[in-house]
C-alpha cells in the first residue's frame, strides 16, 4: 500500500511541473480577487442583496423571525462556490492529460514495467485527479475566506441563513448550506472526470476525452432539452448532472427523484470505471 | 553451476491472426550478455515486450530466474531492468528528478543509489539538468541508469545503440561489458547489426520474420576462425582454367570452386597459398588479388538473415 502512496506522490510531483496546473491556481486567485473588487466597488451591495433576497425567500425569512444578513465573508465565500464549475473543467483536463500524456512521451513503458500492477497504477492516477479536485476546491474556499474577511469583513462566525434543503426552506447555519452547495457540484465533477479519465484511456489521447466531457458538462441542460420529449431523456447522464434542482424539486425531466438520480449516476460510474479499468488492464502498450 | 536467468519456452504472439513471434525459445544464463539480432520487422522489439509484461503473450510462458511474467508479474518483473525501443523519460524533469521517480516506483531503492548509478554511468555533470535538453547518448545512459536503479538481476536493452555515433556505441559497449562483470548481471541486447553486437556478446541469437533461425556461441566462433583451414578469394584473369590447373595439383584438402570468370573461391590452410599462387603464375595465369574472408559471424550469418521479408 505505502507502493500506492509512493505513485501518487509521482503523480503529483508531474503534475504540478506543468505550467497549465499553476495556470490554474493562478486563474482561480484571478477570479476570486476580481469578484471581490467588483463587489466591492462596482455593485451596490444593498441592491445584490435585495435583489438575492426576494419573494418566497423573503417570505421565509420573514416568517421566521430572522434578519435578512448583511453583504459579509460568508455571502462572498457562498457566491464563490459556483467556481466550482472551473474547477470542473480544469480536473477534466488533468484526468485526460495525466494519461494521455504518458502515451504522448512514451514513459507509459516505464510504469508498466514494475512491480506495481496496472491496477495500482491507474488508481494512483485516478486517485491524483481526485485529491487534485479536492485542493483546488479548499485552495478556492480558504483564498475565498482570506479576501472576503479582507473585503467585507464578518458579522458572525457561523451564521443561520435560510436555505432550501430538500424540503422547502428552513433554518440551516452557513457553513451546512456551503457543504450542501460543494457536494451537489462535486457529484458532476467526479463523473465527468471519470468520463474524461476513461476516454483518454480508451484513445490514448486527450483531445477527445476533453472535448467530450466539457461538451456533456457545459450543455448538459441544453443536451436534456433537446431530448425531454423522449422516453429515454431520463435515463441519459445529461439529466442528472444538476443534482441541486432535483434536489430542490425543480428537474429539467419532471417526476426525476434524487434517488433516481444517484441511482442513473452510480450506473454510468461504474461503466466508465469498469470501461476503463478493464482496457488499461488488458491492452498490449505497443508502439505509441 | 550456471543458472538460468531468463527463459522463453515456445513463445508465440498474433496480432489480427498474424503470426508476429513464432515458437521461440532460449535461455539466458546468469551473468551472460546475449545478442538478439535480426532486421528491421523480425520481432525483436515484440519480444522483449513480452518479457516484460507490456505484452501479453498468445502462446507459451516466460520465466524470470524461476517465475513466470504471466501468473508472478510482480515477482519476475523485480529482476528487470529494461529500456524498450527509446529511452523515454520525462523531458521536464532533471535526470535526478526522473530517477527519483523510478526509485520511488519499486521500495528500498535509496538516494544512494540513484549517485550510484549515476556516477557508473557517467552523468554526473548533466543530472541536474532537464532531460528535454539532453542528446541522444546521455538519455541513452539515463535509460541505463534507470534500468539499473533497483539492482535487477536482468537488464533488457533494445537498440542501445540506435541512433549514436561510432564513438558512443563503443562507450555503450564498453560499459555494458562492465556492468556484466560489475554488477553481475544477464544482459539482453538486441541491434540489427551483428558486426556491432558480436563484439559485446557470448552469445547470439538470429531472429527473422518472428523466427529464432539459430543461436551461437561468439566464444566457439572466434576459435574456428583460429583454426588453420580458412576462406580466401584470389581474382584471376581466367578462373576455369585456374579451376582445371589446380584440380591437378597434389594437395591434401585443397578446395577450389570457380564463383564467376575471374574469381577463384578456394578453403586452404596459410602455407598451402605460395603453392597455388606459383602454380598459377607457372601456366601463365594473372593474379591480381588475394583475400581473406573475414570469417565473421556477419558472413556466417549473412545467408540466414538475408533480408526480412515482411509479410
Ligand atoms: N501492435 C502491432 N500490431 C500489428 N503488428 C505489429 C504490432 N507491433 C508489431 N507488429 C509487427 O510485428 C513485426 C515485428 O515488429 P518489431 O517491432 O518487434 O520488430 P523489430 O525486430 O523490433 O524491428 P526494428 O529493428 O525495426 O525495431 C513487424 O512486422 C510489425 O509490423
Ligand atoms: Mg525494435
Amino acid at each position: 500500500m505505502s507502493n500506492l502512496s509512493q505513485l501518487i506522490k509521482n503523480e503529483f510531483i508531474k503534475l504540478h511541473h506543468y505550467k497549465s496546473t499553476w495556470a490554474m491556481y493562478i486563474i482561480l486567485a484571478i477570479l476570486l480577487i476580481g469578484s471581490a473588487l467588483i463587489t466591492n466597488f462596482v455593485v451596490d451591495q444593498s441592491m445584490m442583496i435585495n435583489q438575492t433576497f426576494q419573494g418566497e425567500l423573503m417570505q421565509a425569512y420573514q416568517s421566521m423571525g430572522l434578519e435578512v444578513p448583511a453583504y459579509d465573508m460568508w455571502a462572498f465565500v457562498a457566491e464563490n462556490i459556483s467556481y466550482i464549475s472551473f474547477i470542473t473543467i480544469f480536473i477534466i483536463v488533468v484526468a485526460a492529460k495525466i494519461i494521455s500524456n504518458e502515451y504522448k512521451w512514451g514513459t507509459i513503458k516505464l510504469l508498466l514495467i514494475r512491480p506495481a500492477g496496472r491496477g495500482t497504477v491507474l488508481a494512483s492516477k485516478y486517485i491524483t485527479v481526485l485529491l487534485f479536485a479536492v485542493v483546488l476546491i479548499l485552495y478556492t474556499i480558504v483564498l475565498s475566506l482570506l479576501i472576503g474577511l479582507i473585503f467585507f469583513g464578518v458579522d458572525a462566525w457561523n451564521p443561520t441563513i435560510v436555505d432550501n434543503m430538500g424540503s422547502g426552506y428552513t433554518e440551516v447555519s452557513i457553513i451546512a448550506s456551503i457543504g450542501k452547495d460543494i457536494l451537489f457540484q462535486l457529484v458532476p465533477l467526479i463523473i465527468v472526470a471519470t468520463l474524461s479519465f476513461m476516454i483518454a484511456i480508451l484513445f490514448k489521447g486527450s483531445a477527445m476525452a476533453i472535448a467530450a466531457s466539457i461538451v456533456i458538462y457545459i450543455a448538459a441542460p441544453i443536451i436534456t432539452m433537446m431530448v425531454s420529449q423522449y422516453e429515454i431523456a431520463k435515463y441519459l447522464l445529461t439529466a442528472h448532472l444538476n443534482l441541486q434542482e432535483i434536489f430542490e424539486g425543480t428537474p429539467i425531466i419532471e417526476g426525476t427523484s434524487l434517488g433516481f438520480s444517484i441511482a442513473v449516476l452510480l450506473v454510468y460510474y461504474i461503466v466508465f470505471m469498469a470501461a476503463g479499468w478493464l482496457t488499461f488492464k488488458k491492452r498490449d502498450v505497443a508502439g505509441n | 553451476m550456471t543458472e538460468i536467468a531468463m527463459e522463453l519456452k515456445n513463445v508465440s504472439k498474433r496480432i489480427k491472426n498474424k503470426e508476429i513471434i513464432k515458437d521461440v525459445s532460449f535461455q539466458i544464463k546468469q551473468g551472460e550478455v546475449f545478442g538478439f539480432v535480426g532486421p528491421n520487422g523480425a520481432g525483436k522489439t515484440t519480444t522483449i515486450r513480452m518479457m516484460v509484461g507490456l505484452m501479453k503473450l498468445t502462446e507459451g510462458d516466460i520465466h524470470i530466474v524461476g517465475k513466470s511474467i504471466q501468473t508472478d508479474y510482480s515477482e519476475a518483473i523485480r529482476e528487470v531492468g529494461a529500456i524498450v525501443e527509446n529511452p523515454e523519460m520525462y523531458p521536464f524533469l532533471t535526470g535526478r528528478k526522473n530517477l527519483e521517480q523510478f526509485a520511488r516506483m519499486i521500495p528500498g531503492t535509496t538516494k544512494e543509489r540513484i549517485e550510484e548509478v549515476v556516477r557508473l554511468v557517467g552523468l554526473e555533470k548533466v543530472v541536474n539538468d532537464r532531460v528535454g535538453g539532453y542528446s541522444l547518448g546521455m538519455r541513452q545512459r539515463l535509460g541505463i541508469a534507470q534500468a539499473l536503479l533497483h539492482k535487477p538481476s536482468i537488464l533488457i536493452l533494445d537498440e542501445p545503440t540506435n541512433g549514436l555515433d561510432p564513438s558512443g556505441m563503443k562507450e555503450i559497449r564498453q560499459y555494458i561489458r562492465t556492468l556484466a562483470e560489475t554488477e553481475k548481471v544477464s544482459v539482453i541486447v538486441s541491434s540489427h547489426l551483428l558486426s556491432e553486437i558480436e563484439l559485446m556478446c557470448d552469445r547470439i541469437s538470429v531472429i527473422k520474420n518472428g523466427a529464432l533461425i539459430a543461436v551461437e556461441d561468439v566464444e566457439k566462433n572466434r576459435k574456428a576462425e583460429d583454426s588453420d583451414i580458412s576462406e580466401y578469394a584470389i581474382s584471376v584473369s581466367n578462373a576455369q582454367t585456374a579451376k582445371a590447373h589446380l584440380d591437378r595439383l597434389e594437395e591434401d584438402a585443397l578446395f577450389v570452386e570457380a564463383v564467376d570468370e575471374t574469381t577463384l573461391k578456394t578453403a586452404v590452410k596459410r602455407e598451402q597459398i605460395p603453392v597455388i599462387l606459383k602454380e598459377l603464375l607457372i601456366h601463365d595465369i594473372n593474379v591480381y588479388e588475394v583475400q581473406a574472408a573475414k570469417g565473421t559471424l556477419e558472413d556466417k550469418f549473412f545467408d540466414l538473415i538475408g533480408e526480412n521479408v515482411i509479410e
